[in-house]
């Protein structure tokens, strides 16, 4: 595998003009139901605006997490690279990925390791308000969780 | 959990299309369901337990893949906005879980067809 090659990164670039003050316009509802988007386009806006979740940065060089240590926080990347390294493989992953979520939810070790290529943006979701929110979740919206990690895992 | 419905299909009926809007999320009570693509060819199953059509959870979502029923079906179905209000209801965290996990999926996808 190509260690340059960038696995995953939505157009960010051009995503970034709706800014999370105007996604509360008219406009950019209009726009976040346009088809002209895809849904992980979608997705990361309506994530990248969210308030409830922190945003910080991070230096270049900074890991994040090391191949078999625990997940204490999931990352939305918002701008820049992260170089991932799993076995014998390793590439680059940016705007719209997601570390480590469906792992921490289940108390997975992480399978690779991530480090900044270059200085990150990141939401962070931290696993304390997680499992706090998980716990009392009716079965069906528990199965649809479960569901979705199932197939993160075993991708 | 009054807003989810039960709906049957029968042996080889399509739940929903490729192409078609995604307006409603699945639970499956009982039996099994296969993927197809939208040139037909079954690619996947989802055996009973499981939920299908969570991309429904974005407005404006389209389905790209058909699902049909595979012998008789039953499935506990909910409306996207009915099923956004229940997530947002329990905690806006929630919603805010299941998108990143809809986006953790779609980059696996992308990485695994890379």
């Amino acid at each position: 595998m190509n260690e340059n090659e960038l696995k995953f990164s939505v157009n960010a670039e051009q995503l970034w003009k709706f800014e999370p003050n105007s996604l509360q316009s008219k406009d950019s509802e209009n726009t976040l139901s346009s088809e002209s988007l895809t849904g992980e386009e979608r997705l990361f806006i309506s994530l990248a605006s969210s308030t409830i979740i922190n945003t910080t940065s991070l230096l270049s060089g900074k890991k994040i997490i090391e191949s078999g240590e625990q997940f204490d926080n999931a990352y939305l990347v918002l701008s820049g690279e992260i170089q991932i390294l799993q076995k014998d493989k390793s590439y680059k992953l940016g705007a719209g990925s997601v570390i480590g979520l469906s792992e921490g939810m289940v108390g997975l070790a992480s399978r690779y390791s991530a480090t900044t290529l270059t200085s990150v943006q990141v939401k962070i979701i931290p696993f304390h308000r997680v499992d706090a929110v998980i716990e009392f979740l009716p079965a069906e919206l528990r199965a649809i969780l479960v569901t979705v990690i199932k197939r993160n895992l075993a991708a | 959990m009054s807003q989810f419905t039960v709906e049957k299909f029968l042996d080889e009926e399509f739940i929903f299309k490729s192409g078609d809007p995604a307006t409603h999320l699945y639970f499956l009570q009982e039996g099994e369901v296969e993927l197809l693509s939208a040139s037909g060819q079954v690619f996947g199953k989802i055996p009973q337990g499981q939920s299908f059509g969570e991309a429904a959870i974005l407005n404006g979502g389209i389905r790209g893949a058909s699902i049909r029923a595979k012998g008789n079906v039953v499935c506990k179905v909910i409306r996207n906005d009915q099923a956004a209000e229940l997530l947002t209801s329990f905690s806006p965290l929630l919603v805010v879980i299941m998108e990143a996990l809809l986006l953790q999926q779609a980059m696996n996808n992308s990485i695994k067809h890379s």
